[in-house]
């Protein structure tokens, strides 16, 4: 699927400002497709990466479609962002890879003996045998679980919390209000403990 | 109508987008108890066909018949029910607005509301 005249492009472009409510619809049936196959071909992104990055664009034009200069073609506005998008998520994900790796490394250089190895073992075990007497509630844990993995996308984990659709910045409202308040309980929780342990 | 891998994702994330007739289908699932496949069959349609409407507009104003005609048309699914849907979460959405406080009083004011319309629906 290619992408359609500059004629289609404007009149499509007119039915959004106009609100016209088949219009947004359209947006995607036009130029996903288009969009997908440029991220693929030219950036060589994952199929999920393109996706998500085409998506992205659609919303970031449908939102505010009065920041699109109709004297240009809706086509290039839409890929721009659309490979912007899809450069971010290239660019942190092979941040994260790096990350890994160097973390690999100094695993690999880190050689801990073994009585070390043993502390380090009571006390994880401890930790997790505190943790379950805690009675966490069950999106709490999954909360924790996911924090613990180094998750901090609000979206991920307004899904593991099971938080109803709402606007993005309400949403990280949300997931922050969530995590404060499970910082706070493992704070108590930790001060109890050292207050028992003394 | 044929179903691109993208159509899921773009419906998922229209759920958070409240101009969206997806945000709309997602808060009226809520209300209802119900799943995606429950609601699509209340519309007499595919689960397929509700994530194509979820990236419509959501009808709105003086023209929110018409708007919602035109998206039920072109859907190919029944306009009656797309309305009722619709009409049905707008009144509750107006009785919540109202009560801001959220008492007890008001809150039996809207489930007495939806009753008197359901029973308004099965006796038509």
């Amino acid at each position: 699927m290619n992408f359609p005249t500059w004629e289609v492009e404007l009149a499509l472009h007119a039915r959004v400002i106009h609100k016209d409510p088949l219009s947004s619809g359209d947006v995607f049936r036009v130029f996903m497709d288009p969009i997908v196959r440029v991220l693929r071909t030219e950036l060589h992104c994952q199929r999920d990466d393109a996706h998500d990055s085409a998506v992205d664009a659609v919303f970031y034009y449908l939102r505010n479609p009065e920041r699109f200069d109709s004297q240009k073609r809706l086509s290039t506005y839409l890929t721009q962002i659309a490979k912007r998008r899809a450069q971010d998520r290239q660019r942190s994900s092979q941040a994260r890879i790096r990350r890994e790796e160097k973390f690999g490394g100094e695993f690999e250089l880190w050689r801990p003996n073994p009585k070390e190895v043993m502390e380090r073992s009571v006390e994880a075990r401890d930790t997790v045998r505190r943790l379950e007497q805690v009675k966490l509630r069950k999106e709490e844990n999954k909360l924790l679980e996911q924090m613990l993995l180094g998750e901090k996308c609000s979206r991920v984990l307004g899904e593991v919390l099971e938080l109803k659709p709402m606007p993005e910045r309400e949403q990280r409202q949300e997931v922050k209000r969530h995590k404060d308040r499970l910082m706070k309980k493992l704070v108590r929780i930790g001060k109890e403990d050292s207050d028992d342990e003394s | 109508m044929t179903n691109p891998e993208w159509l899921e994702l773009a419906a998922r994330r229209s759920k958070s987008e409240t101009w969206m007739l997806g945000h709309a289908f997602e808060k009226y699932r809520q209300l209802e108890g119900m799943s995606e496949e429950g609601l699509a069959k209340e519309l007499g349609c595919s689960v397929e066909t509700l994530n194509w409407m979820a990236l419509c507009r959501r009808p709105e104003g003086e023209r929110f018949k018409e708007q919602a005609i035109a998206i039920a048309q072109r859907h190919e699914v029944d306009a009656f029910l797309l309305v009722q849907v619709l009409g049905r979460l707008k009144i509750v959405e107006s009785f919540r607005e109202s009560s801001v406080d959220g008492s007890a009083q008001q809150g039996g004011m809207l489930m007495a509301a939806q009753d008197r319309e359901r029973d308004d629906e099965s006796e038509s």
